[in-house]
């Protein structure tokens, strides 16, 4: 299981083709080499707070 | 030193029309043609600038489109696309065929309004790299809501500060008649109220779906006394993604082009007296700020709170009404910037004209600043 840090979150209102269901959160993730990863997400998140990957 | 001159601009109204790609081609190719006092015979090369037709309107092939409504047949004519960037990149590419070609046209165009919102979402999408993060739901606006994230988490920059933005270009477009939004009055509380579309962003932080064409004829010398020198121009690229920058509040692109385009003209940002910047979001507005050097990191809320990039202000920030007002049909967008600096330039922009106008600057962006192409104009 990998641990991520939650650098950013934004609530997507607007839906498109291949994501019509919304609102959904997509973050902005931080691995501990400060390496960035986008993940989409049904759960909100705050800055900070840790991501698991499982 | 002058790298060539913009001899005649054309554009059409902004916003959503009833005209096809052809049709709004012919009329911005039209006007600047007019404005040029230039026959087609007389264009010796033509680039159109375009983005997304292939995939919204199942149009590619735009040269020999053009050659239907307006006849330059037998003329050399190259399509280019850097996303939004397309239309900055396509006058840079002009300026340097100028080594071999006298009078060169160069004309953007997009159509979008006639498609479904969520399919123009995604065609949009593809100026980021789709292979990483489309499927994860990263729209254009939710990367740029995570710039204005950053930069408020960074800076202290707030809601209220990407508000006067918007509302300073609506109000900059009830003075552009052909401005997307020059019918529309505009209050802070309308645009503090607005919808979110990715939080931060409200849809009065977006630019909005345009459809639209411009064009600009640019020659080796000088004909006329309304001709204007194009004495820098840089483009310059950095990647796709995000995830791969090291500054997630500036785009090394921009910075880059900036400072050759700078050097090359021989000027300091505050030499500038107005500036076209690529404000596809509220946010684009005030890192432009910060890359051109007009301010330092994180200083830009502090100019649009004092007025200082309004009309009247020090350097004029986005006089036709940007990209937010205005309006952002993407492959006209950088042409439609060097449309109106050169308006302002031969001082023929009537109520937004900046008194005494010498020297501007355009800074168009493409993706989350993959490209950035930035020109500087000297009357």
């Amino acid at each position: 299981m990998n641990r991520y840090k939650v650098k950013g979150v934004t609530k997507v209102c607007i839906p498109s083709t291949d994501h019509l269901e919304v609102p959904y959160y997509v973050l902005l993730l931080e691995d501990e080499n400060n390496k960035l990863y986008i993940k989409k997400a049904f759960k909100e998140y705050s800055i900070g707070e840790y991501y698991m990957n499982k | 030193m002058e790298i060539g001159y913009v001899r005649g601009i054309g554009r059409t109204k902004f916003g959503i029309l009833d005209e096809n790609l052809q049709e709004m081609m012919y009329v911005a190719v039209s006007k600047a043609l007019k404005d040029a006092s230039l026959e087609p015979n007389n264009i010796d090369m033509i680039f159109i600038a375009n983005f997304v037709s292939g995939i919204l309107q199942n149009q590619l092939h735009l040269g020999s489109i053009l050659n239907n409504v307006l006849n330059f047949t037998g003329k050399p004519i190259i399509r280019v696309e850097s996303a939004c960037a397309s239309g900055g990149s396509a006058f840079y590419q002009a300026l340097i065929a100028l080594n071999k070609f006298r009078n060169i046209l160069v004309v953007g165009v997009e159509k979008m309004s006639n498609i479904e919102t969520n399919l123009t979402t995604k065609a949009l999408a593809s100026a980021d790299d789709n292979t990483l993060y489309l499927k994860e739901g990263l729209v254009f606006p939710a990367t740029f809501a995570f710039i204005a994230q950053q930069h408020m988490l960074k800076y202290g920059t707030t809601t209220e500060d990407l508000a006067l933005v918007s509302y300073k270009n609506h109000k900059n477009a009830k003075l552009n008649p052909l401005a997307h939004f020059n019918y529309k009055d505009v209050t802070i509380e309308m645009i503090q109220s607005s919808a979110t579309v990715c939080s931060p962003l409200r849809l009065f932080d977006c630019s909005p779906i345009s459809d639209g064409a411009a064009a600009v004829i640019i020659s080796k010398g000088k004909n006329s006394n309304r001709d204007i020198a194009v004495v820098g121009s840089s483009l310059c690229t950095d990647y796709c993604s995000l995830t791969q920058r090291e500054n997630l509040t500036s785009f090394n692109s921009a910075k880059k082009a900036a400072s050759e385009a700078y050097r090359q003209a021989n000027i300091k940002p505050d030499d500038l007296d107005l500036i076209e910047v690529h404000d596809c979001f509220t946010i684009t507005e005030l890192i432009a700020l910060e890359d051109l050097n007009i301010c330092k990191p994180g200083e830009s809320k502090d100019l649009v709170r004092s007025g200082y990039t309004d009309i009247g202000g020090t350097i004029p920030v986005n006089t036709d009404g940007g990209l937010k007002a205005d309006g952002h049909p993407v492959g006209a967008t950088g042409i439609a910037q060097i449309y109106e600096v050169i308006t302002q330039l031969r001082e023929e922009a009537g109520e937004r004209q900046i008194s005494g106008a010498e020297i501007a600057l355009t800074h168009n962006i493409g993706g989350v600043g993959g490209t950035t192409a930035i020109n500087i104009f000297r009357r």
